[in-house]
């Protein structure tokens, strides 16, 4: 009991993600919790996915992760966000049952033996010769592990606000751990403050839903993961729509001075692109309304979300808000809004792996290193885990590129660029976007899971199986010239014109027309796009050289002459792993690059 | 780190063309080179910077004086390569400098490879990657245009308008960047005539860089003048006139590769290569040999052609029954032995190249022909350049198209990225170690 390979501290999404990749691998987890009841619980939005976030999801499911499939199992609603801007950047968005989400995520984990939840909390870290060896409880009872992977979310000397008023949490109504980030900060990592809030929670019955507009997910949904069973039914619960207006702009601009954010309470750096509503009407002071999405928080739910409205005001203050809006007059509280404060530790001390810098076998995930959201939490704890396993059999580490995924992109930029508010996955972040879409999530990385160790033979055999299925749909096209009319084109040319579509080629190649929903998708994508990924992939691997130019670690950058003084500083702050991490740190320019590869060059042959 | 894993050594190497000159140049530069002007010159201290002084400088092997020159001594980073900078001017031959190098050498001072001093005056942000590359077209100029466009690329002119267009593109790219990372609902879109009329914008730039390039060839290479017509109407005496008979400059490949004689020469200072076609016409059926797809592509690349003819060229023009651009054509009128105050009548030029009569004004009317576009433009010169400017052009078109058809917004962005990737390589923001190594292996030694 009181050893395993891994110790997990957390029970987030970061947390079983680190979990169950570990699991999946055949190893022992200590899963540390301060709540065992809390596990999976979802502490803000009730719903998976969504622009960026999607990809992630579906990266995580071709890597063999527990979130698509908790999603699907927990789906209220199936939409997918951006149809009207081209698939690569399509987001696929689930609303779920909070509740059932949580359960469906414990069962996954509790399938394995080799899983054990510890309701302690880990007060230090037990460290020999600059290795992690285990962790020292509340309890003065010390656990052993070959490696630890710290998951607390924003549990790390968490600092509820609420208008005025503020006490120390985890999240509302959960204890938040004080000691271990003075533990962690003995061990000489530094720590940041950030911010991030969560909206008010209003009774259904205090709503007059009459006058709200009904929104309802796609009536062909397609699930996140590719071993949810198909057709994929949800029940297609509606959302339903409020606009603020300019009372309630007014009411809250006049109390921007109750607001902790605008009276100087809260020290750390919230997100610019998930602002408060506070926020919003001051930055976006032109807008005269502002969407709400009121969503429940699960199946038959009384409790309410308000998408849209998050804020920290005082109580009073959020319920005349509410109730200016058009439906919401008798609206009456679950719970106000709140911001939450919390430490982290900047990115910068991490490898690609996840493993600190400093102390080996250690790994951060999540948004502990200064992530928001479910999805970026979700992507890191699952590398995370499977890194950590990689560690201690001294392994290949498993890296994923920034052109073979969002999780590549998003680890990526944790460890080369200084943050400095909560980081949200965007697809602009991912510059080979198109050869990224969450249609092929499993085409770029379940192979690689595969050989990793991380996915399974079942997943694989499907996967395989798919991938058969969209080749010779491909085939099939690319093989095919279609005569009409005295005139003859080839069926893949046609596929190309805009406005064309797959179905539109079955009379002619019926042999496509009874494949499954997702080969055809993926087939059609795949042929419209090829011009244009093709381009993307020169560009990508012009710019990937870089990554394979290696950084001798006892490398001195401010001996190596050229290089600007901002370069040498950065440089020596992150120091990078390979060129292409040195050439996205921020201030460093390509001359200094240049003079970074001469000098790695010239050691290397003198 | 050991010393060599930097450019923290001082190089040297003679910047004049070795030979027989009376003069010729040292150059020396490292990160800190006051203690080997000391030894050089025996000296205590370096001089005032920027200002040259007469001195001796002294062996380092034996301590006697090899030669009285002038030294100019740069303090770094206001120096060619921004590290500090000797230059040694003493006298020629070959004698003088080898011996300074050699005491140089002896002293642990390394010999710059080529391109070594342009290498490092990139490193240190004195020059960007346009004008690397304009400085070594810049030593290489076969004339005088070639000089003066290099000269106004080194002075940055090119490196400005790519700056310029990659602000514009990133620029669109911010704007159009947030409305995909934003939900359909959440923001407000911007209007398809401003992402228009951006994009036309930077086409316009684009398409006038391209055309640049064509003129960048004859820079390099001249104006292509075919010399055409039936045998033995004068084509060779023309083509041998136009060269003063040196035939040591004319390459000849006739029936290897290309079945023409073409050689070049300058006309006003203008380059020029003269295309001789006697391979084909020399035959005795030469209608069907025209027919063969060389002649016409030797037409067509050509800039000016010459329709030679002893009787009447114009007539003679139309019974071979060619298609050829007329603003191409000169016709010209051969064999006109008499001296004639006409020279030009019935549109043709009337020449003798037995008595020279007419040459003159046969060049004067080639002349006229030259297109010259000396406009502000920057002008593309190499192909490296000329590759890039093209693609980015080609996308730039097709993502006009692809925004009035209103195809998907991710692959419009994407073929931005794409022509932003091509500028960004043009000026070096994109680190390519081929692309560098190639540029720097140009030079000769000394610069």
């Amino acid at each position: 009991m009181n050893r395993a390979s891994i110790i997990v501290i957390g029970g987030g999404h970061a947390g079983i993600e680190a979990a169950n990749a570990v699991l999946n691998m055949g190893h022992k987890v200590n899963m540390f919790v301060l709540d065992s009841s809390a596990i999976g619980r979802m502490s803000c939005n009730p719903s998976i996915g969504g622009l960026a976030k999607g990809h992630l999801v579906k990266e995580i499911d071709a890597l063999g992760g527990i979130m698509g499939r908790a999603a699907d199992k927990s789906c209220l609603q199936f939409k997918t966000l951006n149809k009207s801007k081209g698939r690569a950047v399509w987001g696929p968005r689930a609303q779920v049952d909070k509740i059932k989400y949580a359960n469906s995520s414990k069962s996954f984990l509790n399938k394995h033996k080799n899983f054990n939840v510890i309701s302690e909390e880990v007060v230090d870290l037990i460290v020999k010769n600059n290795k992690v060896i285990g962790v020292f409880t509340s309890n003065k009872t010390a656990f052993y592990s070959d490696a630890v992977i710290v998951t607390t979310g924003t549990f790390l000397n968490g600092l509820i606000h609420i208008g005025k008023d503020n006490y120390s949490a985890g999240r509302i109504g959960e204890k938040a751990a004080t000691n271990l980030t003075d533990s962690i900060i003995n061990l000489g990592f530094e720590t940041g403050r950030l911010k991030t809030g969560t909206p008010p929670r209003i009774e259904a019955k205090s709503i007059d839903w009459k006058k709200l507009e009904p929104s309802l997910g796609d009536d062909n949904p397609q699930p996140f993961s590719c071993r949810t069973k198909l057709p994929f039914r949800n029940l297609n619960i509606p959302s339903f729509i409020a606009y603020t207006n300019e009372n309630v702009h007014s009411l809250l601009e006049k109390n921007l001075n109750n607001s902790p954010m605008y009276s100087g309470k809260i020290n750390g750096v919230g997100p610019r692109y998930c602002p408060s509503i506070e926020d919003k009407i001051v930055r976006f002071s032109d807008r005269s309304r502002h969407m709400l999405y009121l969503e429940p928080e699960w199946m038959d739910s009384d409790q309410i979300y308000i998408n849209g409205f998050s804020t920290s005001m005082p109580k009073k203050i959020q319920l005349s808000a509410l109730r200016s809006i058009s439906g919401l007059e008798s609206a009456n509280l679950i719970r106000p809004g709140y911001a939450i404060e919390y430490d982290y530790f900047p990115t910068r001390q991490l490898k690609s792996t996840l493993e600190t810098k400093s102390i080996s076998n250690l790994f951060f995930a999540g948004q502990v290193n200064g992530t928001s959201g479910y999805e970026e939490a979700a992507a890191q704890g699952l590398l995370a885990g499977i890194n950590s396993v990689l560690r201690i059999k001294e392994s290949e580490p498993f890296i994923i590129t920034r052109n073979e995924g969002y999780i590549g992109v998003l680890i990526d930029d944790l460890i080369t660029s200084s943050i400095n508010e909560p980081y949200r996955m965007f697809t602009s972040s991912a510059e080979y976007r198109l050869s990224l879409r969450s249609d092929n999530a499993d085409f770029r990385l379940t192979e690689k899971g595969f050989k990793a160790g991380i996915v399974s033979k079942t997943q694989h055999d499907a996967f395989l199986k798919r991938k058969t299925s969209v080749k010779s749909i491909e085939s099939a096209i690319i093989n095919k010239t279609i005569s009409e009319k005295n005139k003859s084109f080839s069926a893949q040319k046609y596929l190309c014109r805009p406005g064309v579509g797959i179905d539109d080629l079955f009379n002619f190649i019926p042999s496509i027309k009874d494949k499954p929903y997702a080969a055809l998708f993926t087939a059609e994508t795949n042929i419209k796009y090829e011009g244009y990924v093709s381009r993307e992939t020169i560009r990508a691997n012009t710019m990937l050289q870089n990554e394979k130019v290696k950084i001798p670690k006892d490398t001195n950058f401010y001996q190596i002459n050229g290089l600007s003084s901002e370069a040498k500083e950065k440089l020596n702050k992150v120091i990078p792993e390979n060129l292409g991490q040195a050439s996205r740190i921020d201030g460093v320019r390509p001359s200094d690059i240049m003079c970074l590869s001469i000098a790695i060059k010239q050691k290397r042959f003198t | 780190m050991d010393k060599t894993s930097n450019n923290n050594y001082p190089i040297a190497a003679i910047a004049t063309p070795l030979g027989m000159g009376a003069l010729a140049i040292i150059r020396i530069s490292g990160p800190a080179l006051k203690s080997i002007y000391c030894s050089l010159t025996n000296k205590k201290n370096t001089p005032i910077s920027h200002k040259a002084s007469l001195c001796s400088i002294y062996s380092a092997i034996d301590n006697s004086k090899i030669d009285r020159c002038i030294i100019i001594y740069y303090k770094g980073p206001k120096s060619f390569t921004g590290e500090d900078v000797i230059e040694i001017n003493c006298h020629g031959g070959n004698l003088i400098p080898q011996m300074i190098l050699e005491t140089l050498s002896f002293m642990g001072i390394k010999s710059a490879g080529p391109g070594e001093f342009s290498l490092r005056a990139f490193l240190n942000n004195k020059i960007d990657l346009l004008q690397a590359e304009s400085l070594s077209s810049l030593i290489s100029a076969k004339n005088d245009l070639s000089h003066s466009v290099s000269l106004k690329n080194l002075n940055g002119f090119f490196t400005l308008q790519i700056s310029s267009l990659e602000h514009k593109l990133k620029t669109l790219l911010t704007i159009l960047e947030n409305e995909l990372n934003f939900n359909e609902n959440e923001i407000t879109f911007s209007s398809k005539n401003n992402i228009l009329n951006s994009l036309n914008c930077i086409c316009k730039t684009l398409k006038k860089l391209d055309n640049s390039s064509a003129f960048g060839t004859i820079i390099n290479s001249g104006y292509r003048i075919l010399l055409l017509g039936r045998p033995n109407v004068g084509k060779s005496s023309l083509f041998n006139f136009f060269l003063g008979k040196n035939r040591a400059i004319v390459s000849d490949v006739a029936g290897t590769t290309r079945d023409v004689v073409e050689a070049d020469s300058e006309i006003k200072n203008i380059p020029v290569c003269f295309v001789d076609t006697a391979g084909y016409w020399e035959s005795d059926d030469f209608l069907e040999i025209l027919g063969i797809k060389k002649t016409v592509k030797e037409i067509n690349s050509a800039d000016i052609i010459l329709f030679l003819d002893d009787n009447d060229p114009i007539n003679e023009f139309k019974n071979i029954n060619l298609k050829i651009n007329p603003k191409k054509l000169i016709f010209v009128k051969t064999k006109e032995d008499k001296a004639s105050s006409n020279n030009k009548s019935n549109n043709f030029i009337k020449i003798s190249t037995l008595k020279g009569f007419g040459i003159n004004f046969l060049i004067n009317q080639i002349f006229e022909k030259f297109k010259f576009k000396n406009d502000s433009s920057a002008i593309i010169t190499t192909n490296r350049q000329k590759n890039l400017i093209k693609a980015s052009l080609n996308i730039t078109t097709q993502s006009i198209d692809m925004i009035k058809a209103n195809q998907e917004m991710d692959l419009v962005v994407s073929n931005i990225r794409d022509i932003l990737f091509n500028l960004e390589s043009l000026i070096g923001k994109i680190y390519e170690k081929d692309i560098i190594d190639n540029i720097f292996n140009k030079f000769c030694i000394g610069k």
